[in-house]
């Protein structure tokens, strides 16, 4: 793995979430517990009795799914232009990195004519695209629940190959009838909302929102705008190899992926401090993950909490991955480590520090952000305080 | 700064090969077509003698499509539609996602380096420009980048890092040049290819 010569920043951030369109109000919710799921018309598509899910913070019958997911990329697009606060016409080489699992996927059930469409489901990424600048370059990733974290991991990539001024990442994703419905006949659903790391966990909650980052390279970062929130230091990513849906038991490559993104950061496991989880609620994943976190940080696991963003704001697909990184955020930014919603009493068999129901307060200096996708890839982002950030919450 | 990554093969099916060709798959019997194309181009692609020497973690995939698993989404919202989510098929279900076809490559060639599924349009030098920068970025040392839709032909890449390259001597045409944020293709020393990789 390659050292990396340049720090990137994190120096405006976007987002559209059940609790708020800010870092604040996002934050905020994050610190409320027992988010439970609420009835969800939409999701009447998808043919079942029980519809809920976590919507997000705008109103969710009205739209179509196609203006839907652009209306939300379009607000947490704009909101993290806005809050980065810089000039976009000083930037020559500018790059939108989207991930979204499903993106226009819905459409399939509204539109009788995409059989002679096939091209619509690549379009989000151009679409999303130019709310930003109309030469502003995409990527758009679809890689299922990770797509949003190996988004802002090829963001960072991009800036430190120099292959552009400025990129902007994150996931996004909305409640979706083809994956509620997938989840339904898989039994993946837990009713009472998801409780990660539970002893009764049952499994996940159907949520949605949109996460983007700018990011900027060091130089960029000082000279134009001061305001950073953190720094991301080191990505890994690998892939199982196992199967089209499970996760494989013995998590080797889960933990190939931490210590790549721990080399690339030059951190050393005692420097971390808060493991931001996938932690879906599903029964055997939690178990998976839980022993990896184990197995990898060993006797470093006494100085580490660990928390689950989706026992407050669900599944939320692609995003996923993009609101772990935003948990990691607001925790290096409020010195706080929030609470797993919903959590009662952790199941017998894990052996790490988990928050539970009460927040933490704690300095922040080292996160991980864990995510892990149907279809095998792992995504690791590590990201630290950075010192002598003014960011104030 | 390794700044050059090789190609090792280019490999390419049409709809008359896959008529031709069967798939024998365990899970053939719930694949999607996108799939089924995607496992044929593959093993054509991994054919080649140079990946059997690298290993598996330092081998990644990019699956880059422009129409995704359509006619899947269009059968999982037909039977939304007419029975409800019980008449969906638990086993058929992920093909309505791109990362299933990346997961049926990953899995059958033990493909455990960096790996992603992404969209494509007009422009599929992002998918290109993906599996460039992993190399560069030193996490992989053999990416296969595979372009696959519904109802059109498929195209595979298979390209090696300069390190390796030196250390298994093998022969290669062509190569791709990625410094000055530009990605070019050379055949020897004659630029027959340049992308439009950053030129906003």
């Amino acid at each position: 793995m390659r050292n990396r010569e340049n720090n990137i920043f994190i120096t405006g951030v976007g987002v559209v979430s059940i609790f708020g369109n800010s870092l604040n109000e996002f934050w905020t919710g994050l610190m409320r517990q027992d988010n439970i799921p609420i009835h969800v018309e939409y999701l009447k598509k998808s043919g079942g009795e029980n519809t809920l899910g976590l919507p997000a913070d705008m109103p969710v019958e009205d739209n179509q799914p196609a203006d839907r997911i652009l209306e939300m990329g379009e607000k947490a697009i704009y909101s993290a232009i806005k809050d980065w606060g810089g000039n976009l016409s000083d930037y020559k080489r500018i790059c939108l990195v989207v991930g979204s699992g499903l993106g226009f996927s819905d459409c399939f059930l509204f539109r009788d004519d995409l059989q002679n469409n096939k091209e619509l489901l690549s379009t989000l990424g151009e679409r999303l695209a130019g709310f930003v600048d109309k030469e502003c370059r995409n990527v758009y990733i679809a890689n299922a629940c990770c797509a949003g974290a190996q988004a802002i991991s090829y963001g960072m990539d991009l800036l430190e190959l120099n292959r552009y001024d400025l990129v902007i990442a994150g996931g996004i994703d909305i409640l979706s009838n083809i994956a509620y419905s997938g989840f339904l006949r898989l039994n993946s659903i837990d009713f009472m909302g998801c409780r990660p790391f539970d002893r009764d966990r049952k499994g996940i909650a159907t949520g949605e929102g949109a996460a983007f980052f700018v990011l900027e390279k060091q130089r960029e970062a000082y000279s134009k705008k001061p305001k950073v929130y953190c720094e991301l230091v080191g990505s890994g990513i690998t892939n199982d190899a196992y199967h089209v849906v499970q996760m494989k038991n013995d998590g080797r490559q889960i933990l190939r992926a931490m210590e790549e993104a721990l080399e690339a950061s030059g951190m050393t496991r005692g420097d971390i401090d808060l493991v931001v989880t996938h932690g879906t609620g599903t029964i055997q994943n939690d178990i998976i993950e839980a022993n990896t976190i184990e197995t990898f940080f060993k006797e470093d696991l006494i100085n580490i909490h660990v928390t689950a963003p989706k026992g407050a704001i669900g599944h939320t697909g692609g995003a996923s991955g993009a609101f772990g990184l935003l948990t990691a955020v607001g925790s290096i930014c409020h010195e706080c480590v929030p609470p797993i919603c919903n959590f009662k009493e952790a199941d017998n068999g894990f052996n790490i520090p988990l928050v539970g129901r009460n927040r933490v307060q704690a300095k922040v200096s080292g996160a991980m952000v864990n995510t892990f996708a149907f279809g095998g890839t792992n995504v690791i982002i590590v990201c630290k305080n950075h010192i002598g950030s003014d960011y104030v919450g | 700064m390794l700044d050059r990554v090789y190609i090792i093969s280019t490999k390419y099916i049409n709809e008359e090969m896959l008529k031709k060709t069967s798939l024998k798959h365990r899970d053939s019997r719930v694949m999607d077509v996108l799939s089924k194309k995607a496992l044929l181009l593959a093993r054509e692609i991994f054919s080649e003698e140079v990946s059997k020497k690298i290993k598996s973690e330092r081998q990644g995939i990019v699956i880059a499509s422009d129409t995704g698993p359509c006619t899947s989404l269009w059968e999982h919202t037909n039977i939304l539609q007419t029975v409800g989510f019980k008449g969906i098929n638990p086993s058929k279900f992920p093909n309505t996602m791109l990362s299933t076809v990346l997961s049926r490559v990953s899995t059958e060639f033990n493909l455990k380096g960096p790996s992603t599924a992404m969209y494509v349009n007009s422009n599929r030098s992002e998918a290109l420009e993906y599996a460039v920068v992993q190399i560069l970025m030193g996490r992989s040392d053999l990416m296969a980048v595979m372009f696959i839709g519904e109802g059109e032909n498929g195209f595979g890449i298979l390209i090696m890092s300069q390190k390796f390259l030196l250390e298994t001597q093998a022969k290669v045409r062509f190569y791709i040049n990625c410094s000055n944020q530009h990605v070019y293709i050379f055949e020897e020393r004659k630029k027959i290819y340049e992308t439009s990789i950053n030129f906003a």
